[in-house]
């Protein structure tokens, strides 16, 4: 497994880590920047498309993080209370530059399949209507639609991070499938991307 | 399968609630279906979507592995640099803050500053309702005109989830019923901090 997979596939007991980390630990700190750091970034690169936003609003989310760090008893899990940091940054990064989030960024997005031309073409502009029909979404929706369909987060966690209940994130997913639907039905016919 | 199932399954797909036999049966009903209904054939995307795992769905291309080498070293700077910038506690910063976030939530004490050409209490403080668009001037300009007395007293009139604060002296703690508040509700006080701090760097004309 590459490095950065496995990064993402940990989940290590947080409960010695998060309590270093309260007490000021840099190391903790340290650790906790590691093993999130890859949650962190792809939350702000799908709100904010470019690498260089995504950077600085990742960056910012850990020191925003690190100087919260007392404020963190750990009723959330790290993971979800610093995905809802990340997210308030790139929600006023985009808010503050007047950022276009939805419109579809044509450099740097790829597919992990690039065998045949043919079906990396059909996946990339499946990859890019999708992106730009989930960009037209309303806010809550879009943002739903990013955590759970994207980063596969659960209903609990992605709840926590927005601050809704259960109930209310499973309408606004089926809300946005609904209006994906009604959206992606006037553009023109796709060929199945295989 | 009618329209209705055909949007009920896709969700349960892209939810990943089916198992895996299932799923790839109902992947098949649900291209069946969208290939022969002309008002879902253009969620054949949205199938060939869920179809994918979670992880697999809109991959971005991560920066190299170069980047996360020097990811960590790079907040630890900005840590060190904001360590070394941030002022002590001033009590007044942190104590417009909180007024702040009394004068959104709340509102009441502050009725009839905000609207400098009747006075009639139209403003954000008067309608007792979180703006969307607070006009963040006006009310640092009102709050820092406000007595420490009567801020108390709005911190005291705080309604609902926001119960339980109280200003403590107007110190470095500036809010002593923070132990009350969840993670989340910590998190958006300190988001009111951050918008009044830029507030405060903006240039005045």
């Amino acid at each position: 497994m590459e490095p950065l997979l496995r990064e993402r596939a940990q989940a290590p007991d947080e409960s010695g880590l998060a309590k270093r980390f309260r007490a000021g630990d840099r190391a903790a700190f340290d650790e906790i920047v590691t093993l999130h750091r890859l949650t962190v970034y792809s939350v702000a690169r799908r709100l904010l498309r470019r690498h260089e936003d995504a950077d600085e609003a990742a960056q910012v989310a850990f020191v925003r993080a690190w100087a919260a760090r007392a404020r963190f008893r750990g009723d959330a899990q790290l993971k979800t209370w610093l995905t809802r940091i990340v997210l308030n940054v790139s929600k006023s990064m985009l808010s503050a530059r007047r950022v276009d989030s939805v419109l579809p960024d044509e450099s740097d997005w790829a597919d992990s399949e690039r065998t045949d031309p043919d079906v990396r073409i059909d996946r990339v502009r499946l990859t890019h209507e999708l992106r730009r029909a989930v960009g037209g979404l309303p806010p809550r929706q879009r943002e739903v639609v990013m955590l759970k369909v994207y980063e596969g987060m659960t209903y609990r966690e992605v709840a926590e991070i927005l601050e809704l209940s259960e109930g209310a994130v499973k309408a606004h997913l089926h809300q946005a499938v609904s209006n994906l639907k009604r959206d992606l039905g006037k553009s023109e016919p796709m060929e199945k991307a295989r | 399968m009618n329209c209705g199932s055909f949007e009920n399954r896709l969700t349960e797909l892209l939810e990943g609630r089916s198992g895996e036999a299932s799923r790839q049966a109902t992947i098949a009903e649900l291209e069946r279906h969208a290939e022969e209904c002309p008002e879902c054939n253009g969620a054949a995307a949205l199938v060939e979507l869920a179809a994918r795992p979670a992880g697999q769905r809109d991959a971005l291309e991560l920066p190299p592995e170069s980047y996360w080498k020097g990811f960590n070293p790079a907040v630890a700077r900005r840590l060190d640099q904001v360590d070394v910038e941030r002022p002590g506690p001033g009590w007044r910063r942190y104590a417009v803050a909180a007024a702040m976030v009394v004068a959104l939530f709340a509102g009441w004490l502050l009725r009839g500053r905000l609207d400098p050409g009747t006075g009639s209490g139209q403003g954000v403080a008067a309608s007792g309702e979180r703006s969307e668009d607070p006009d963040w001037s006006r009310l640092e300009e009102v709050i820092r005109q406000a007595s420490p007395e009567e801020l108390a007293e709005a911190l005291r009139g705080l309604p609902g989830e926001w119960a339980g604060i109280e200003a403590s002296g107007w110190g470095g703690d500036w809010i002593s019923g923070a132990d009350e508040l969840n993670d989340t509700d910590r998190l958006e006080l300190m988001d009111w901090l951050d918008q009044l701090e830029q507030s405060e760097r903006r240039p005045t004309s």
